[in-house]
């Protein structure tokens, strides 16, 4: 019998992987993520199972062949572009047919090679392992959606384990999920995907919490000891309030988005601390980057302060430890985030700045969250009622501690046994026996999603 | 808390206050009788204003609830029925109920024993679902009533019947949004004007509930004078609203109805998302307005903008998908199997966004 085995293109959440081995001994995990690991290596070994790279069973030649399969296609869509066919077409749905060609074709070029070498690997797992199941953190970016594809076409169940609770409409290509099953953190993050088809989307999702925020029930217990280190290590006062920035970053997703928002909103919020400390608050200011940005980011800062005359010395610059921040900070603000969701989690008092995004993709939050929304003109009035206004502050972590569950299921650190629970609800039979049923169903999704979302807009 | 909870708590807010000042507007008089928990708790503000209230319930426990509701206010709870009130005749200057009239009662009925507690030039004041503005003049010519007026509200801003009017209602970003109304007092204000000044001023095409007030005076002429001005309103109804066609109708002038209205949305971000919500649904319902008319440039400029913005979404992303759609090209792209197209989507986004449109520079900072 063929040795049980799933795929993952998880990319966070690796911990649910041992969990699942652990209940499934003898699987071997085929990971795009985490076998460079040898400690995550080492304990999916020590579960009984076996953690090996994606590509792991493809040979050189391989890989050359896949690509050059990949290659042969966009040669195709060379040809098919330039053709009649392609000029009526675009013509009669009003498309620009050159430049879409165009774009499309090297969007092929790009992509097509290293997903052509991910199904490749898949057909070599899928032919030597009784394959159950494909899990990623998303299903839009070019792998992750191809390796669902193919799921779907074989009849193997794929499980859509969000990287993150979805606040806004599902703008663009986030308004398709091929997957199977999606895995929301809690009601909340069912929202955007029932405003956009309830009837597509209801019985396909599931709410598990996220196994990444299994540790905050546990953190937020360890607060002060906590804080003093973080004090210790980036020399901040522990006499006076932390207020700490969770910066943002624009995917150019949605025209709504802007690109300074990077810039722009730091500025807004170091703008608010400014006139904090032009009015004797003293505050020690914490920027919790984004590793993306680190190349610009600490460049940014400075200049921002430089500008506002701000004491470098009071300003924090990390990349690290968010959820130890979250917990040991005296407020958070952050720009339509998941980090205003952990701030709730843990019960630390949270701004949502706000910006177009805001509205123009669906309010974020709701009046009965605890998450106080502002403008950037009104921050600094926020953040100075949050520091001085003790009965405000108590409430608006009552309503957080009432809201919590709306968030993310439980808050009790079992997420990730959630989540190993659904894996092993839709996984295939461990000797690998395809479901035809399961195979039509997700065929027949993917197709109703692609023809919802071609005449559908938001509404 | 429940979405749903979480929604009513800010639309409760703003229901009870537009009850509460159509109440006030309604009533002849200090000595009121209210016939059903809703108006019970709606009448609160008139015993704030120094009226006496008869609190009627159907049952012991109601009762209960009344007291408890009106704990230290001047209001005064009686067993009784509101189809056979615990009163004298013509022993009160108004009677309110909130929730009682429904289509399917006999509602007439129930008109002549509310009546009959009212004194003369005593008023009625109800609410009522759709119903036929002729039917109720003819039933109040047959009683000695006079409409005086019949209010929409609640519409699609206050726990109407909201399906009625605009798409958006039931939608959770949209229950999100309303939520604030509990807590922002700005929000709050822009949505309490446009019930107030524009909501009111229509028909109950736009909203599905109605507050009616009858009072107890026999006058045929002028019920067919109010008739006769509502089928006006309705013809507004029924073409492209304008601010000239809305104007004879506002009980403001024009321009301090598209002042107000524009300070209104421009007060705030979350205020502007609440307009550009509203002009949502309204694309997608049957009630046509002349946005332009109503809204300065600024305004229109910037809602203009967001509606460009999410055209492009929609035309970048039906492209990112649709190219697939022609035949040849699904062949192109099928490999181990698999039709790979859809794969390409998420990243053709941006790069029709960025280099097929221009919206992005491609250079973030």
């Amino acid at each position: 019998m063929s040795r049980p085995a799933i795929v993952s293109l998880l990319w966070k959440d690796l911990g649910v992987l041992e969990s699942f081995v652990r209940d499934n001994p003898r699987t071997r995990v085929f990971a795009a993520q985490g076998s460079e690991d040898p400690e995550l290596v080492s304990a999916i070994a020590a579960a009984g199972g076996e953690l090996l790279p994606l590509h792991g069973l493809l040979f050189a030649h391989d890989v050359t062949r896949a690509k050059a399969k990949a290659m042969a296609r966009v040669a195709r869509l060379e040809t098919f572009f330039g053709g009649e066919e392609w000029a009526r077409y675009s013509s009669d749905h009003g498309w620009p047919e050159e430049r879409l060609g165009v774009l499309v074709t090297r969007r092929a070029q790009t992509d097509l090679p290293e997903i052509a070498t991910a199904l490749a690997a898949l057909d070599r797992i899928d032919s030597l392992h009784a394959l159950r199941l494909v899990i990623v953190n998303e299903d839009w970016t070019p792998r992750c959606r191809a390796v669902v594809l193919w799921a779907n076409e074989h009849g193997v169940p794929s499980l859509h384990l969000g990287h993150s609770l979805d606040l806004c409409d599902p703008y663009t290509a986030h308004g398709r999920v091929m997957s199977t099953t999606m895995a929301v953190f809690g009601d909340r993050g069912t929202e955007p995907y029932l405003d956009a088809d309830a009837d597509m989307f209801a019985p396909r999702i599931r709410v598990t919490g996220n196994p990444a925020w299994d540790s905050y029930p546990q953190v937020v217990q360890e607060r002060e000891t906590i804080r003093a280190e973080l004090a210790a290590t980036h020399g901040c006062s522990l006499s006076l309030p932390w207020v700490m920035f969770a910066t943002t970053w624009t995917t150019n997703q949605t025209a709504f988005t802007e690109e300074n928002v990077y810039g722009s909103t730091l500025r807004q919020f170091l703008t608010a601390c400014k006139a904090l400390v032009d009015a004797d608050r003293q505050i020690c200011i914490v920027i919790k980057d984004r590793v993306p940005n680190q190349a610009f980011g600490r460049v940014r800062l400075a200049e921002i302060v430089s500008e506002l005359g701000l004491d470098p010395d009071h300003v924090t610059y990390t990349l690290d430890d968010i959820e130890k921040w979250v917990v040991a900070v005296d407020v958070v603000v952050s720009v339509f985030s998941n980090v205003s969701v952990e701030a709730l989690l843990a019960s630390t008092p949270a701004i949502n700045l706000v910006t177009t995004m805001d509205g123009a993709l669906g309010p974020p939050f709701d009046a009965d969250s605890g998450i106080v929304e502002a403008e950037g003109h009104e921050l600094a009035a926020a953040l100075e009622k949050i520091l001085s206004d003790d009965d405000y502050r108590d409430r608006l972590r009552e309503q957080m501690r009432q809201a919590a569950p709306r968030y993310n299921l439980g808050f009790d650190g079992s997420a990730t046994a959630r989540v190993v629970e659904l894996m092993e609800e839709l996984a295939l039979p461990a000797d690998g026996r395809r479901r035809p049923l399961q195979t039509l169903i997700a065929r027949i999704s993917a197709g109703w999603s692609a023809i919802v979302s071609l005449v559908g807009g938001r509404l | 808390m429940t979405h749903a909870a979480i929604e009513s708590a800010g639309l409760t807010r703003l229901n009870d206050r537009v009850e509460s000042d159509h109440l006030l507007a309604g009533v002849a008089g200090p000595k009121v009788i209210a016939v059903d928990y809703e108006a019970v708790r709606s009448s609160l503000s008139l015993a704030r204003r120094g009226c006496s209230i008869t609190a009627v319930g159907s049952s012991p426990s109601s009762l209960d609830a009344l007291r408890e509701l009106t704990e230290e206010a001047p209001v005064e709870p009686k067993l009784g029925d509101a189809h056979r009130l615990p009163a004298g005749d013509e022993a009160y200057d108004s009677l309110l109920s909130l929730d009682l009239v429904r289509p399917s009662l006999d509602w007439p009925g129930t008109l002549v024993e509310w009546a009959r507690v009212v004194r003369p030039g005593g008023r009625l004041v109800f609410d009522v679902p759709v119903l036929a503005c002729g039917d109720l003049v003819a039933e109040a010519d047959r009683q000695g009533l006079v409409v005086v007026d019949v209010v929409p509200y609640g519409a699609f801003l206050a726990g109407g019947d909201v399906g009625h009017a605009l798409p958006v209602a039931g939608k959770f970003w949209w229950g999100r949004l309303l939520s604030w109304l509990a807590t922002d007092d700005r929000l709050f204000e822009f949505a309490l004007f446009l019930e107030q000044e524009l909501v009111a001023r229509l028909v109950g095409a736009v909203t599905g509930r109605h507050l009616a007030v009858l009072e107890r005076r026999r006058d045929p002429r002028q019920n067919e004078m109010w008739l006769r001005a509502r089928d006006d309103v309705s013809d507004l109804t029924a073409r492209e609203i304008t601010l000239v066609s809305l104007g004879p109708h506002l009980r403001i002038s024009t321009a301090e109805f598209t002042s107000r209205l524009n300070a209104h949305v421009r007060v705030s971000l979350r205020n502007f998302t609440f307009l550009h919500g509203l002009c949502q649904g309204l694309a997608l319902s049957d009630i046509r307005v002349d946005l332009a008319s109503f809204l300065e440039t600024d305004v229109m400029a910037r809602l203009e903008d967001w509606s460009q913005r999410l055209r492009l979404d929609r035309n970048v992303t039906s492209q990112a998908r649709g190219w697939l759609t022609a035949p040849a090209a699904g062949k192109s792209m099928r490999l181990y199997g698999v039709s790979l197209g859809d794969a390409l989507e998420y990243y053709l986004v941006e790069d029709l966004l960025t280099q097929g449109y221009g919206h992005f520079s491609g250079i973030r900072s």
